[in-house]
């Protein structure tokens, strides 16, 4: 089973990520911010992140340059951002971010990113 | 032959001859005169026998006369023979007297008398005698008496006194010869004294040719010889003598011939000497004079050099007068001078006191500049003052002089004055002082000018230095030709490193010293000097630099200067915008929050929206989502509205809606908004007593809605939120405590800016704008109010606001005099009202505080009971009707169960009916029933107050049935 970290300090967005994604199949674990995210990704193997680009303690950006190179190996992940944030969105990019999706955004979309990256 | 010549005709010989002369002449004129005197004295003599002989003659004549006549008459007496004889003798005595009287030489009447009496002799011998001897001798007497009577007696004594008169004649003429030769012997001495003369003059004369003939020409010698020493023309004649005095002469003439000759020409050569050395004298004297005037005029030049150096150099006008002045001066001496600028207080003054250059600067020169204006110059002759006088005694003439400086519009620009005392100023002292004014004036023209371009230059540097740009201007080559304060200032530099006139090379060094990336800034520099640059527009360039710890972000820009289209330089302009930068980032940051903040709640609607669309989902499911589409829907809103707010505030635009309004109803209004907050435990303590402000209402209760719902947020942990309002000198001041996570210090000075946000620690996690702060002050500021927090981090915050109070007291009311409070101890008189029917409580409220009460209000029986216990109260004021956890009577179930509280006298203010029942149980002492007018409630309250001293504690008061 493919297991998926949601990280987003707003508990609301997290249970629309987490309701959308439920009936897929996937471990989701939640972090309600970047270092609570940082912590579970060094500390268990997850094959996708969804981290929110805004993020109190650490910024999702944050969260991508503080993780070593093998672990980001094996992870995909994916940014949710805002539109405004084109500048920050390169700079995740080099980091290592694999995919943005823009807030707000549709659950469909970002079902099927999932399902897309993962299969 | 000489000396024979000389012998014979020599002043010697001269001189012998004229004195033997004179001895000559002396000896025969003293033989003659002795001889003279020995003759005449001869004669005198001669005469004066003579005459002797003569008068011993008469006088014996006369005695032998008288002898005989005697003897006569002896005889006739006494006829003696021997008067006979003797008469014989004496008639012959008489005789021979006679005879030897006819012997000398006699006088016509002695002559006659001779004759007579020879005759009368013979006469009487022969007949007289014998005739009376006759009659002697006949005795007859008678006949003799006769005789001798007939005339005998007559003739003898006529003959006796005739020869007695011959006598004295002779005694006489004796006497005469004696005079006379007394007469002789004066006129041998007048003689002998007249020869004196004679020979003195003589001698005088002699001397007196002598000395004619000598002295004369020696004198004359003298003179020539005088005048020929002193070369003078010499009137000299020669003597035609042969004596040496001639020859003296004649060789003296020859000599002064020959030395006038001589003289004549050495006085020829000297001549030519002379006027060669004349000649050589008047050159010298010409170089000498052209020398002195060369000196005088070098001098005056040097002066002049000075003067016009001065004038060059002196660009201020003080400097510029002072040397003019002292040049002035040097030149012309006056007793008191000053020169003074018209439009400016710049002037120098000589030899007067300060209170005089004063008076003169400051006094209406009107005149005299229109005095000046005419005529350049004017010259007042006037009396001395006594100061001017001294030690004078009388007055003197002063003069004073006065010149003005006139510009080519024939505007005078300065004014010098001077004063001589008792010393006139000539025209060509006053015609060059009028020379050196026009000088003075192009100068000071030229000091104007320069003045003005310094001004102008000096302006331009103070634009430059007091810019905030940085402004730098390189030449084509790289050199700085202008670098202001600013640009130094900026990147860090105190001034002196980077001035004009430095190179590129050493100026690009010193310039990126302390910038971030240097080699960025270096090539930005480096590529205007480059060959064939010809940009020509402006290249902006950003670079960082580090100054004592601050980080500045200057954003540079380069762009060419030209002159008539040929490049002169590259004019860099830096501007400091790490402030732009952090309000940019700011910004962005703020637009990445909103967006954020809006892109939250929108991806929850339009997720949920989607979900709820697409999905096949339980009802609970369902309204779960509805709920929260809501919620994030509203969310949505008030940010929006917020954005708003401040976009309006910041334009200025938004629009408020003053109206006289109550403050107190306005915090409980915002109170009974946040009923529903079961989370914190929110009261209102309010002690005002004047609350009528001038505001918008709703706009201040934004406010208050933001500091309660900032209080609530930032409280995570819960806890009481207190608000208060009371009155300060003409403010109202409104307050919203909270025991949360506190401000850090360092945040709360910015904590009212806009855009800004605490995102720290626990904040972080705390939604919001961060823009309800900003809004805030808009508004209480735009009320003119002013708003402020106190605060320590980790044990909450209270922000406070304050807002004037309306000054027309007839609009608003004042529920009671402040200076009754001093008999209420407000502690002890704190009323709790618990009554979630906002209106009614404060109309309870009102009432209260107008009778001196602090009130306390509650709407949660819950949270009253906390406060009760910790608050001292003087009563509780309680609605049976109340939330939905607890009740009224629960809470005074509660209140009477504990010990504690069992006293506080309670009175019930409800709509509901009076359950007798439970006012039994509780022992409720009196009872209001809604609705009542409230001054009910308070008279209660107020007989409740008063009769607590007889010991009222723990009734519960009904309001009473109307």
């Amino acid at each position: 089973m493919k297991k998926i970290l949601v990280a987003d300090d707003e508990e609301i967005l997290r249970m629309l990520i987490v309701d959308t994604l439920e009936d897929s199949g996937f471990a989701i674990v939640e972090a309600e911010d970047g270092k609570e995210a940082l912590r579970f990704l060094e500390n268990e193997k997850f094959d996708l992140a969804i981290l929110d680009y805004m993020m109190p303690e650490k910024t999702g950006l944050e969260v991508i340059q503080s993780l070593k190179a093998e672990i980001k190996q094996n992870l995909q992940i994916v940014m949710l951002t805002a539109k405004a944030q084109q500048q920050d969105r390169e700079a995740a990019l080099q980091a290592g971010a694999n995919y943005f999706i823009a807030k707000p955004f549709s659950p469909a979309d970002l079902l099927t990113l999932v399902e897309e990256i993962l299969s | 032959m000489r000396q024979n010549n000389l012998w014979n005709k020599g002043i010697r010989a001269n001189f012998i001859r004229a004195s033997a002369s004179l001895v000559i002449i002396i000896l025969v004129i003293s033989t003659f005169y002795f001889y003279y005197n020995a003759a005449s004295q001869d004669e005198l003599l001669n005469q004066s026998e003579v005459l002797s002989e003569k008068a011993e003659i008469k006088n014996n004549v006369e005695r032998s006369l008288n002898d005989t006549f005697f003897r006569a008459r002896a005889y006739y007496v006494f006829q003696d023979e021997k008067d006979l004889e003797l008469l014989d003798e004496n008639l012959a005595e008489v005789k021979t007297s006679l005879a030897e009287l006819s012997t000398v030489e006699l006088t016509e009447e002695e002559a006659r008398f001779l004759e007579d009496l020879q005759s009368f002799i013979t006469g009487y011998e022969e007949e007289w005698l014998p005739q009376a001897f006759e009659f002697v001798d006949n005795d007859d007497y008678e006949a003799l008496r006769n005789f001798a009577n007939s005339g005998m007696n007559e003739a003898v004594n006529q003959f006796i006194e005739r020869s007695r008169d011959l006598q004295s004649e002779t005694m006489i003429e004796i006497e005469e010869l004696y005079v006379e030769s007394i007469e002789q012997a004066n006129r041998s001495t007048l003689l002998a004294i007249a020869i004196g003369g004679v020979l003195l003059f003589t001698f005088m004369i002699i001397v007196m040719r002598v000395l004619k003939n000598i002295i004369q020409p020696i004198e004359a010698l003298t003179i020539a010889s005088n005048d020929l020493s002193e070369s003078r023309e010499i009137t000299f004649q020669t003597y035609d003598r042969e004596d040496e005095i001639g020859s003296l002469s004649n060789s003296f003439y020859k000599m002064a011939t020959v030395l006038q000759e001589k003289e004549e020409e050495l006085t020829a050569q000297n001549e030519e000497l002379q006027s060669q050395q004349e000649e050589l004298q008047g050159n010298q004297i010409e170089l000498e004079s052209i020398v002195r005037r060369m000196e005088s005029t070098n001098n005056k030049l040097e002066r002049y050099n000075q003067l016009n150096h001065a004038m060059s150099l002196s660009l201020s006008k003080q400097e510029f007068i002072s040397s003019i002045f002292r040049f002035i001066n040097e030149m012309y001496r006056f007793d008191k001078s000053a020169m003074t600028l018209v439009d400016e207080p710049v002037y120098r003054t000589m030899g007067l006191t300060e209170k005089a250059i004063q008076q003169f600067i400051l006094s209406e020169k009107d005149e005299l500049i229109v005095r000046l204006e005419e005529s350049n110059h004017f010259l007042v002759k006037r009396n001395s003052t006594p100061a001017e006088q001294g030690i004078v005694e009388h007055p003197i003439s002063v003069y004073d002089y006065y010149s003005g400086v006139l510009d080519a519009d024939r505007k005078i620009l300065a004014i010098f004055a001077a004063t001589r005392i008792g010393e006139e100023f000539s025209e060509q002292e006053m015609s060059e002082i009028d020379g050196l004014m026009n000088r003075v004036s192009l100068a000071l023209e030229r000091t104007v000018i320069y003045e003005e371009m310094e001004r102008s230059r000096k302006l331009n540097q103070d634009i430059l230095d007091n810019v905030n740009e940085g402004i730098l201007f390189i030449s084509t080559v790289g050199d700085i030709l202008q670098v202001n304060e600013a640009v130094c200032k900026m990147i860090g530099h105190t001034g002196a490193e980077i001035d004009h006139g430095l190179n590129k090379q050493k100026w690009i060094k010193e310039f990126t010293k302390y910038v971030e990336e240097p080699e960025a800034l270096q090539r930005f520099f480096n590529q205007f000097t480059e060959a064939g640059f010809d940009h020509n527009g402006m290249i902006h360039h950003e670079y960082v630099v580090n100054v004592k710890e601050e980080r500045r972000v200057i954003d540079v820009y380069g762009a060419g200067v030209f002159n008539h289209q040929e490049r002169i330089g590259t004019l860099f302009v830096h501007r400091n915008i790490t402030r732009e930068h952090e309000l940019d980032k700011m910004k962005s940051e703020l637009v990445s929050t909103v967006s954020h903040e809006l892109r939250t709640p929108l991806s929850s609607v339009l997720g949920f929206t989607e979900l709820l669309l697409k999905k096949e989902l339980k009802p609970d499911r369902q309204k779960k989502y509805l709920d929260t589409i809501y919620k994030e829907a509203k969310r949505l809103t008030s940010l929006i509205n917020d954005f708003l707010d401040l976009q309006r505030m910041e334009s200025g635009s938004q629009k408020y809606d003053m109206s006289a309004c109550s403050m107190d109803k306005i915090m409980m209004e915002v109170l009974n908004n946040f009923k529903h907050v079961k989370s914190h435990r929110l009261s209102f303590v309010d002690e005002s007593f004047d609350v009528i402000i001038k505001a918008d209402q709703a706009r201040i209760q934004q406010v208050l809605t933001n500091l309660v719902s900032n209080a609530i947020k930032f409280s995570p942990d819960g806890g009481d939120i207190v608000l208060s309002l009371k009155n300060e000198q003409g403010h109202l001041v409104a307050s919203v405590k909270d025991g949360g996570l506190g401000i850090p210090e360092a945040e709360l000075e910015k904590l009212f800016t806009k855009f800004q946000r605490i995102d720290q620690g626990d904040r972080k996690k705390i939604g919001g704008t961060g823009l309800g702060l900003a809004i805030s002050r808009g508004i209480i500021e735009k009320h003119g109010g002013a708003i402020w927090v106190e605060s320590i981090e980790g044990e909450g915050s209270t922000f406070y606001f304050s807002l004037p109070l309306i000054a027309d007291k007839s609009i608003g009311h004042i529920l009671r005099d402040p200076w009754e409070m001093v008999e209420v101890d407000m502690n002890s008189s704190t009323v709790m009202i618990i009554e979630d029917d906002s209106s009614l409580a404060l109309l309870l409220s009102e009432e209260l505080k107008a009778n001196g009460f602090r009130v306390l209000h509650h709407y949660d029986p819950k949270n009253a009971y906390i406060d009760i216990l910790k608050i001292p109260l003087k009563a509780i004021v309680v609605d049976l009707m109340l939330g939905d956890d607890m009740d009224g009577w629960e809470l005074i179930q509660q209140l009477k169960e504990n010990e504690e509280t069992k006293q506080l006298p309670i009175i019930i203010s409800s709509a509901l009916d009076k359950s007798i029942e439970k006012m039994e149980r509780f022992q409720v002492d009196d009872y209001l029933t809604k609705p009542y007018p409230p001054n009910e409630l308070s008279k209660t309250l107020l007989n409740f107050v008063q009769a607590s001293k007889n010991n009222r504690d723990g009734e519960i008061l009904f309001p009473k049935q109307t």
